[in-house]
């Protein structure tokens, strides 16, 4: 037993031994909702939390760690050519419909708890179009793009407030211009509870997922960006409207021309991932600031029910014109082989659990390999479903014999040891397809790579 | 299976608050520990006994729920703790400070309580702080691995990664634990 050990057994136990009592279990369902039971929130605790009633289903807990492991992209990030990579595609040159410019949340400098800046990028030359520091006191939180590839709204929070709140900024993009990136503040007003956004196609109108005002309440709002205004709204005390995951998520994504909004909502029976559609009812709506967010959805398309891993430990997501969902899996058992794969399915409303899925891509480390897998994630879909954004880290075991890369060009992740004792390990996104992976070429800043913090 | 039919279940009621009699201060501690905000803990251990509740009829092995407790209580931690962290601070992230801002909201922190100070030796102290900046993954696998005393195996089913990773990550952690008292000493 080493000196570390026992100090940390002794810590810890004496943290723990301050905690004397529990309060009582209280296992009530709420009166009137609509899929019972859900756990009363309980309430009188001087600056209680709102309730976190959503963690009643251990996936959506379990989709938490998928975003978590990210923190040790950290530790691996510097040697990304002493990582351990499939063999690769030629960079990405205009495959797939991918859009042009992005923008990426991006950490304005190295420094533990700084402000985070945005980052305008080209995704086939790699080159860095700006980097945007934020507004005094302020960081941004998520991005989200019209379908001009040029315009982007950008939700800032203040510095040490939460994540939820804050106001929006839109930022446009016109290369070759003496200006080729302006940030202005928009006319929406300041928001709180935002758990999720989407920029229409237009750029017109921007759909906000939103936790409350109530508490449990779940509400999406369309505002008019030119205005402010808010032209329709949802709103529902159903817990499982959607998927709370402890950040901006893709949960809405406006399709079918702006005529409608997706969002991923619990199966209510399963507690799976589905994807709802709610109808706008016309470019400003009808004004209608009343509606009932499950009432006027209907589901468009489920976690199929057949044998091997499902995707609700990821948040499906939605391509723009509504056709086909994308979403990724994890196959791990101890001791065996562990495979991801980005799954692409079409979206059928009249049979939503009756999809097949095509495989973008796979990912497969071996047994005893001395890496793991980290982390995946989808990032961007082709309407076609024929392209896929996606994004993977590993990062090295200790200990583990290094055995020399064997990429095969199917995703197969093997280990290597860099000269030098540099870990092998790192951050791989890039385009998807029929098998291949063709890297995009990103800045090495950029380390957080899930669905709100860069769009195309 | 309905979910209307997890209320309806006989029996279902009693067995969870039986294991909560039995569990709860334990889990409640073990969430004390990894988040260090006592009303998170006891959130994060009400969710995970109503989410085995709910799910009671359907669990394939009602005879282990303490493990699916645990691991409900490991997630919990880990969202919990996402929502004070951005992603990208994680291997950096000073914990003391997220403790200070859930101070600043009324919750403070346990390292940042009277009790906790009272409680702690130098040592401690010192090694409570070495915990806390940790990145998440090294810390819950000290955590289970030394103040549950689990095994890796155990640890890793509690925070569903591969013994190796959690290997690793014990490692990593000790050796960071181990070179900030040698700096203190």
């Amino acid at each position: 037993m080493s000196r570390e050990e026992d100090a940390i057994r002794a810590t810890t136990r004496a943290i723990a031994a301050t905690v004397r009592e529990v309060p009582p279990l209280e296992l009530e369902p709420t009166p009137g909702e609509l899929w019972s039971p859900v756990r009363r929130p309980r309430g009188g605790r001087p600056g209680g939390r709102e309730p976190r009633l959503w963690h009643w289903l251990t996936p959506l807990a379990a989709a938490a760690v998928v975003v978590a492991v990210a923190v040790s992209l950290v530790l691996v990030r510097g040697p990304q050519n002493g990582s351990v990579v499939p063999q690769l595609t030629p960079a990405v040159t205009d495959a797939g419909g991918v859009p042009r410019y992005y923008v990426a949340i991006d950490p304005v400098t190295s420094k533990p708890g700084a402000a985070d800046g945005l980052l305008v990028g080209d995704t086939f030359t790699g080159q860095t179009l700006a980097v945007i520091r934020p507004p005094a006191h302020m960081t941004y939180q998520s991005v989200t793009a019209a379908a001009d590839d040029r315009t982007f709204l950008i939700f800032a929070t203040e510095a040490r407030a939460s994540w939820m709140n804050g106001r929006w900024y839109k930022l446009v993009l016109a290369p070759g211009t003496v200006h080729p990136v302006s940030v202005t503040a928009t006319a929406l007003g300041p928001q709180s509870g935002v758990v999720g956004s989407a920029l229409s196609g237009s750029g017109e109108y921007l759909a906000v997922a939103e936790n409350g005002p109530a508490k449990g309440q779940r509400r999406v709002i369309v505002f008019t960006v030119a205005s402010g205004r808010p032209v329709r709204a949802w709103s529902t005390m159903n817990l499982l409207a959607w998927t709370v995951i402890p950040s901006q998520q893709n949960l809405l994504t406006w399709i079918d021309g702006g005529r409608a909004i997706a969002f991923s909502a619990l199966d209510p029976h399963l507690g799976t991932e589905i994807v709802r559609r709610l109808n706008v009812g016309g470019p400003q709506g009808d004004g209608d600031l009343d509606g009932d967010l499950i009432a006027d959805s209907q589901v468009i398309w489920s976690t199929p029910a057949s044998s091997g891993p499902s995707c609700k430990f990821t948040t499906p997501l939605v391509s723009a014109n509504g056709q086909t969902i994308a979403c990724t899996t994890s196959d791990f058992a101890a001791g065996q082989a562990e495979t991801v794969t980005w799954h692409v399915y079409r979206v059928s409303a009249q049979h939503p659990a009756a999809s097949k899925d095509m495989i973008a891509y796979q990912v497969t480390r071996p047994p005893h390999a001395s890496l793991a897998v980290l982390f995946n994630n989808t990032l961007w879909v082709s309407p076609s479903g024929s392209a896929v954004i996606g994004v993977w880290a590993s990062s090295p075991l200790p200990g583990a014999t290094p055995s020399r890369g064997n990429g095969n060009g199917n995703g197969s992740v093997a280990a290597t040891l860099q000269p030098g004792g540099a870990l092998p390990g790192g951050l791989y996104v890039g385009l998807m397809s029929h098998g291949t992976f063709t890297p995009l070429r990103l800045p090495s800043s950029i380390v957080s790579l899930s669905y709100h913090s860069i769009a195309w | 299976m309905d979910i209307a039919d997890a209320r309806l279940s006989p029996g279902a009621a009693a067995a969870v608050t039986t294991l909560y009699a039995e569990h709860a201060l334990d889990l409640v501690r073990l969430a004390v520990v990894l988040t260090g905000d006592r009303g998170a803990a006891e959130d994060i251990v009400q969710d995970a006994f109503f989410g085995l509740y709910r799910r009671w009829d359907s669990l394939a092995n009602t005879a282990a729920p303490l493990g699916y407790l645990r691991v409900s209580v490991v997630n919990g931690c880990r969202t919990a703790l996402r929502r004070r962290s951005r992603l990208w601070l994680g291997t950096h992230a000073d914990f003391a400070e997220e403790a200070g801002e859930a101070g600043d909201r009324g919750r403070a922190g346990l390292a940042e309580s009277a009790e906790a100070r009272a409680l702690l030796g130098d040592e401690q102290r010192v090694v409570a702080a070495a915990l806390r900046k940790l990145p998440r993954r090294q810390r819950e696998a000290v955590v289970l691995r030394y103040y549950l005393d689990l095994s890796v195996e155990e640890t890793a089913r509690a925070m569903g990664v591969s013994p190796g990773t959690v290997k690793s990550a014990t490692h990593h952690a000790l050796a960071t634990v181990g070179r900030i008292l040698r700096e203190g000493s």
